[in-house]
């Protein structure tokens, strides 16, 4: 017990807490900026850590703040300038970008902060006292587990597609085609490539992401001219009052377990995690036709989710040694170069290193908090800034973005033309996030359910004789039938605004 | 205002700096940062070397060393950007065994004869690992195993026509034995998926299950290498086990075919020395990478046998990645739902149409769109010129542009924005981040 203690105040020595908080600033600019991920941050700033010479503990404390910060920081932008930062941070767009529009970015900035936070929280205890368990979990996902998922996720395009069904399963087909484009996953043979090497990795989906949002957006913006130098007539810097936020309390425990779990399985991330946590909080919600339109509870579920995430994703590599996404492979490799081996044997043999990772992925939680609050009053005047300095700002730094990700002018030229797809979307009624869950979900449906039939005992009743994937099957199978069952109301809502 | 135009003295000055540090180049090679082109994802064992070589080789240049990852269809990208690069020496790729691959499979005219090599620096045996669970002890158990149950053993890979896929597929030869090739996204959710117990058997290289075989999860039954290896002493080679296997991936670096010789010389003193130092040697043994050591003629012979060897197996034998015929299945389930989509919708608008007998209101604002279209073709030119005459004047180009074009006026605010958005951006990615952006001139 007493070395546990030990360990643990290791963890908040003053200067690992110092490149903590350097990590986590530095992360929310990273997440903030369109086109750099957390992925991207990560890896850029390890050689530098292993470069300085840092301790384990030293060069996880600053990735671990990164990793945190950045998944967070795309949320910012997401919901002031409806460009998602990180592909996370797409779900928190739908019904942030709203509350912006109505001058209350600075609560919405709020929620997500603290439901990011709560999130945060949540995973990491999980992680200190579940780990074993979530992690045999998730080795009992193979291909069909992986398939059952991603169709589970699939189902959701139903309930995001805002008022029209049929124009929600148009834009999530268009999204499925386009995730196809590329090398297949099994055999390696190009697809609707047309002999170019840029498309062997299919289309990215950072350009995609930035083309659909930030430049749609800002075509949008451009031909509604009228509305252009008086945007918000009344900015509220209010902070939400905790009585209300207190309200939502289901969502953030929802969210953040189903996060968690999600994030801790290996084939499965923050992007997905955030996605699902929208759609349980719009299924469990006593007014999901308010979802889309500003519901603080659509901020709060996928930012609890994807924050549960992050932690979730650490529980796989802590325990096992496997990666729970792409950050964590990164961090891993770091821990191996630092002659760690993360498994079973460094709770072991090194806790002196574990116990700090938990002690800062609590301490990158609450910095982040600390750091949203109290910068949301400033953020939120973006909206003052003037439309005509500001769409052109947005244009370079999404360019910019589209470039950085894979430094290739042809993702440039991706971006900009599904600017051009996205404001004709917008233009008529066509919901843009099907395209993005297709896009995250495609290549795994696919490759997952090609992996599964290629096994001896291959055939379709293999799908639901196994029981997870059986479970989630028909989870999917209620849930697209609940979609079709509730729409109708929805619709002629959304129909009479 | 007076701030402004203070604020914008202030943008001039880096930028003045930046074109004086621009203008400082023409000196010996190398006068700027090279950069390595790592043609997997971040975190796998080619980028864990690229890093630690660019890391120990950067006091040899006295330049810093960046490290470009450009993942995607099993290499083929990275590589031929590799390749396509500005042959001069700023630009270095990070060749690994698939680069002979592509060629024979058909995916792109892109082979090692489009390399310069400069040195080898890695060699890695593929192994054959199974769970500790199974019933085999030995590789002639497993094989027996295979070959009464044909097509029933199943063997995880790392990816389609990657190296340990083709090991798995000469095993597979030579042992008379068929299995089912499982490909993954990467070596690491193979061994996820062994260590579940989904497959029977992964075809990696012993550094990746190194940690479960020393935990007693996985066991290895043997190394295609020509002798056994010095972290794995217990496990016999293919050869002591009687299948004449000697298999596995090599990495280098190579720059473009036309880089000068007298830079080619250089970057192999540089690269050679940064491999010889004590940090490098450590690493690589931290992350289970085999060190070997090729001059760049010694790499060029070695190359030219591989790329030999390959191009034998793959070609003309039966050795072939068997194709299923489901390649086009899910697009085609994809496109026809559209369609039926597509169609339903096209019918219900028409319906509607009648009904209401209007056009809908989308269509009334043209004028409107146009400045949208407007914006569009700007966007498009914006790109263009990046690439043309650099990141500087197009940027800036592009946002006094669009400034005055959305109804800005004031000659301060234009300004002070457009510059300093340029500078704010460029010491953001380039400096802070190291992050590459388009060239800052044409």
């Amino acid at each position: 017990m007493e070395t546990i203690l030990t360990n643990i105040a290791l963890g908040f020595d003053p200067s690992y807490l110092l490149l903590l908080l350097t990590g986590v600033l530095g992360g929310i600019m990273i997440g903030a900026l369109p086109g750099l991920t957390a992925t991207m941050g990560v890896t850029l700033l390890m050689p530098f850590t292993l470069g300085m010479g840092l301790s384990p503990q030293g060069s996880m404390a600053m990735l671990i703040g990164i990793y945190v910060g950045a998944i967070y920081g795309g949320s910012i932008t997401a919901i002031l300038i409806a460009t998602p930062g990180t592909p996370a941070s797409a779900a928190t767009l739908l019904d942030g970008y709203p509350l912006t529009q109505r001058g209350e970015g600075g609560k919405a900035i709020a929620w997500a902060t603290v439901a990011s936070f709560i999130g945060g929280l949540v995973g990491t205890f999980i992680l200190i006292f579940l780990s074993p368990q979530l992690s045999r979990f998730g080795l009992q996902f193979s291909s069909p587990e992986y398939f059952a998922l991603a169709v589970f996720g699939l189902s959701m395009i139903i309930s995001i597609s805002g008022g029209d069904v049929l124009k929600g399963l148009i834009a999530g087909f268009f999204g499925l085609f386009l995730a196809t484009i590329g090398l297949d996953p099994i055999n390696g043979t190009p697809r609707f490539c047309f002999g170019r090497v840029e498309l062997y990795e299919g289309i990215g989906f950072i350009p995609v992401l930035i083309g659909l949002y930030a430049f749609a957006q800002v075509f949008e913006d451009i031909s509604q001219k009228t509305a252009f130098h008086s945007p918000v007539t009344k900015l509220n810097l209010s902070f939400p009052a905790l009585k209300e936020t207190l309200r939502y309390w289901s969502s953030f425990v929802r969210s953040s377990l189903l996060g968690t779990t999600i994030g801790a399985l290996p084939g499965a991330g923050c992007d997905i995690a955030a996605f699902v946590g929208y759609n349980e909080a719009k299924r469990f919600s006593k007014h999901p036709e308010q979802f889309g339109h500003g519901n603080p509870e659509g901020i709060i579920s996928p930012e609890a989710a994807k924050s549960g995430a992050t932690a979730g994703a650490m529980i796989p590599m802590m325990t096992l040694g496997v990666p729970g996404d792409a950050v964590t492979a990164v961090m891993l490799n770091g821990l191996i170069i630092q002659g760690l081996q993360p498994g079973p044997l460094l709770f072991r043999d090194h806790a002196e290193v574990v116990y700090p990772i938990f002690v800062f992925i609590l301490l990158a939680n609450v910095f982040t908090c600390v750091t949203g609050l109290l910068s949301t009053r400033w953020l939120a005047r973006i909206v003052l800034i003037n439309k005509s300095i500001l769409l052109p700002l947005i244009c370079v730094l999404s360019v910019i973005g589209a470039y950085a990700i894979r430094f290739s002018l042809f993702d440039v030229f991706v971006a900009i033309g599904m600017g051009a797809v996205g404001y004709g979307m917008r233009c008529w009624g066509f919901p843009a996030s099907p395209i993005v869950l297709a896009l995250i979900l495609g290549p795994m449906a696919e490759s997952n359910l090609r992996r599964a039939l290629m096994l001896p005992e291959a055939g379709i009743s293999l799908f639901f004789t196994r029981p997870i994937s059986g479970v989630l099957l028909v989870l999917a199978i209620v849930s697209i039938a609940w979609g079709l069952f509730r729409q109708p109301k929805t619709r002629t809502r959304a129909s009479v605004e | 205002m007076p701030s402004i135009r203070f604020l914008s003295g202030i943008c001039i000055i880096p930028l003045l700096l930046l074109l004086s540090g621009c203008a400082e180049q023409k000196s010996t090679f190398p006068a700027k940062p090279i950069t390595i082109v790592v043609s997997w994802d971040a975190g796998g064992g080619t980028d864990a070397l690229a890093r630690s070589i660019a890391l120990e080789s950067s006091a040899p240049f006295g330049q810093v060393i960046n490290v470009l990852n450009r993942p995607g269809g099993a290499g083929a990208v990275g590589h031929s950007f590799g390749a396509m690069a500005r042959p001069d020496g700023y630009t270095v790729m990070m060749i690994t065994y698939e680069l002979c691959t592509y060629a024979p499979l058909g995916r792109m005219k892109l082979d090692t004869s489009h390399f310069r090599p400069i040195v080898q620096l890695n060699e890695d045996p593929a192994a054959i690992t199974v769970h500790a669970d199974s019933p085999w002890q030995t590789l002639e158990q497993f094989l027996q195993h295979a070959r009464a149950h044909s097509g029933q053993v199943t063997i995880g890979n790392s990816g389609p026509g990657a190296v340990w896929h083709i090991g798995a597929l000469k095993l597979e030869k030579l042992a008379n034995a068929r299995f089912t090739h499982v490909p993954h996204n990467g070596a690491k959710d193979a061994v996820t998926q062994l260590l579940g117990k989904h497959l029977d058997a992964v075809a990696v290289s012993p550094a990746e299950v190194l940690q479960y075989l020393q935990l007693g999860n996985l066991r290895c039954l043997g190394v295609m290498a020509e002798a056994r290896m010095p972290q794995l002493p217990e496990t016999p080679t293919f050869r002591e086990q009687g299948i004449d296997l000697v298999h596995g991936t090599w990495r280098g670096l190579a720059v473009p075919l036309d880089t000068p010789d007298s830079v080619v010389q250089v970057l192999q003193t540089g690269f050679t020395q940064g491999f010889e130092t004590p940090a490098f040697q450590e690493t690589a043994e931290k992350a289970m990478l085999g060190l070997r050591y090729r001059n760049a003629d010694q790499f060029l012979d070695f190359l030219n046998q591989e790329q030999h060897s390959v191009n034998e197996l793959l070609t003309g034998s039966d050795l072939v990645i068997r194709s299923g015929n489901d390649v086009q299945r899910m697009p085609r389930l994809y496109g026809t739902l559209l369609f039926l989509c597509g169609l339903i919708l096209a019918i219900r608008t028409w319906k509607n149409f009648k009904k209401t007998n209007k056009t809908p209101p989308e269509q009334s604002s043209s004028t409107s769109q146009k400045m949208a279209l407007t914006a569009f073709c700007g966007l498009v030119v914006y790109g263009a010129l990046m690439f043309t005459i650099g990141y500087l004047l197009s940027t800036l180009l592009f946002l006094v542009t669009a400034f005055v074009y959305l109804g800005e006026r004031q000659p301060g605010r234009i300004s002070t924005f457009s510059l300093g958005a340029v500078i704010l951006i460029y010491v953001v990615f380039k400096t802070i981040l190291d992050v590459p952006l388009p060239q800052l001139w044409g």
